[in-house]
């Protein structure tokens, strides 16, 4: 499966920063999914669950709403804080 | 002519100080080196907001509620950061003669007339300010024990509320930027209203390419949503900073006491000596008259 390199970045630092093959985020408008190869997209991010999908395995994170940019097959996601389940 | 058992007690009693001093340096050194661990974590994420802020601002005719530019500035916040504690040379006083410099100069209507408020985070800032009668509506002593981005945060979101429902028309922080260990610059900087052009300016040189992105839902409610991060952000690094510069400060500090506690003690050791050895003469002096007192008879 194709994957891409996600970020994670809060104000205390990166907190993940790897290749995944999706990211599952709480948009705005919906939960939605993103894969590689996505389109160019800036969105807002709800409270929620965040859900890497890493090559070894699953991994959520709660997020308290914030951002999320993806640009040429890299994505970041900018919260204020940011908690591993 | 000075008592050895004096100077030998005050040599001693130096030698404790440059012994603290040295510790406090240590201490300053150490705490620094964190400190700029922390600055330097937060940067890809500070660099990420103003990004996509400047994307954002440049391109939008958004009329968001924290970009209102009042016609007329009816009342002003100031946020100063201080530290905790002293012993750190001028890092504190430097700050709060710049911040009285920069009242003077550009508002000093608002100081005459009890427009201009305060907010202090420190407890140095909070105890100088209200001694010189300044408005000072809340003071945060003891935030540097425990520095987390959510305090900074809980207080930018206030400010911002305040600005937003029109008690406040301008919103300044004023704090030490680090420069190097032993440099500050001392800074009075407006956060509130934001200047688009500023943003967009910064944000130019960080490779900035034409990408059409998909706004959800759209640039509004994103920018109306980011604003609040990208205040955050800023308040977040100014405490930072603040907070290395002063570690740095301190242990600049220290380093000159624990190098004046050394020159002191080598000039008592000195004069120590010369005590110590006109004693000697004396007593020998003493001896041979006394002896040819006695040999005489």
């Amino acid at each position: 499966m194709s994957t891409f390199q996600a970020q994670i970045l809060t104000p205390n630092g990166s907190l993940f920063e790897g290749e995944v093959s999706g990211v599952q985020m709480p948009g705005a408008m919906g939960s939605f999914e993103v894969k590689a190869n996505h389109a160019p997209i800036v969105s807002a991010l709800d409270e929620g669950t965040v859900l890497v999908r890493k090559a070894d395995g699953d991994v959520n994170y709660n997020i308290s709403g914030g951002f999320v940019e993806v640009a040429k097959n890299k994505l970041t996601l900018l919260a204020e804080s940011v908690v591993e389940e | 002519m000075p008592n050895l058992r004096d100077i030998r007690n005050r040599i001693s009693t130096v030698n404790n100080t440059q012994q603290i001093t040295k510790a406090m340096k240590m201490v300053a050194a150490a705490k620094l080196r964190k400190a700029q661990e922390r600055m330097v974590q937060t940067r890809p994420y500070a660099s990420k907001i103003q990004d996509v802020v400047g994307r954002l601002v440049g391109s939008s005719s958004v009329s968001n509620p924290i970009m209102r530019n009042a016609d007329e500035v009816k009342s002003v916040l100031m946020i100063v950061i201080g530290s905790d504690r002293g012993l750190c040379g001028g890092f504190n006083n430097n700050l709060f003669k710049e911040v009285e410099k920069s009242v003077e100069a550009n508002l000093s209507d608002h100081r005459e007339n009890g427009t201009l408020s305060l907010v202090t985070v420190g407890k140095k800032a909070g105890a100088y300010f209200k001694k010189r009668n300044y408005n000072v509506i809340e003071s945060h002593p003891g935030f540097f024990d425990k520095l987390e981005y959510e305090s900074t945060s809980e207080l930018m979101n206030k400010a911002s509320q305040q600005f937003v429902d029109g008690d406040f028309d301008e919103v300044y922080i004023a704090f030490n930027e680090f420069k190097s260990v032993i440099a500050q610059n001392r800074k009075v900087d407006k956060v509130l209203p934001i200047d688009p052009s500023e943003i967009s300016a910064s944000s130019d040189d960080a490779s900035k390419e034409a990408i059409d992105y998909i706004f959800e839902p759209d640039s509004e409610v994103i920018l109306e949503k980011l604003l609040p991060l990208h205040l955050n952000i800023q308040l977040w690094k100014a405490v930072l900073e603040s907070n290395a510069s002063e570690q740095g400060a301190r242990m600049s500090a220290m380093d000159s006491a624990t190098e004046n506690a050394k020159d002191l003690e080598r000039e008592l050791k000195l004069k120590y000596n010369q005590a110590r050895q006109s004693a000697i003469t004396t007593e020998i002096s003493e001896i041979v008259s006394g002896a040819q007192a006695l040999g005489g008879n």
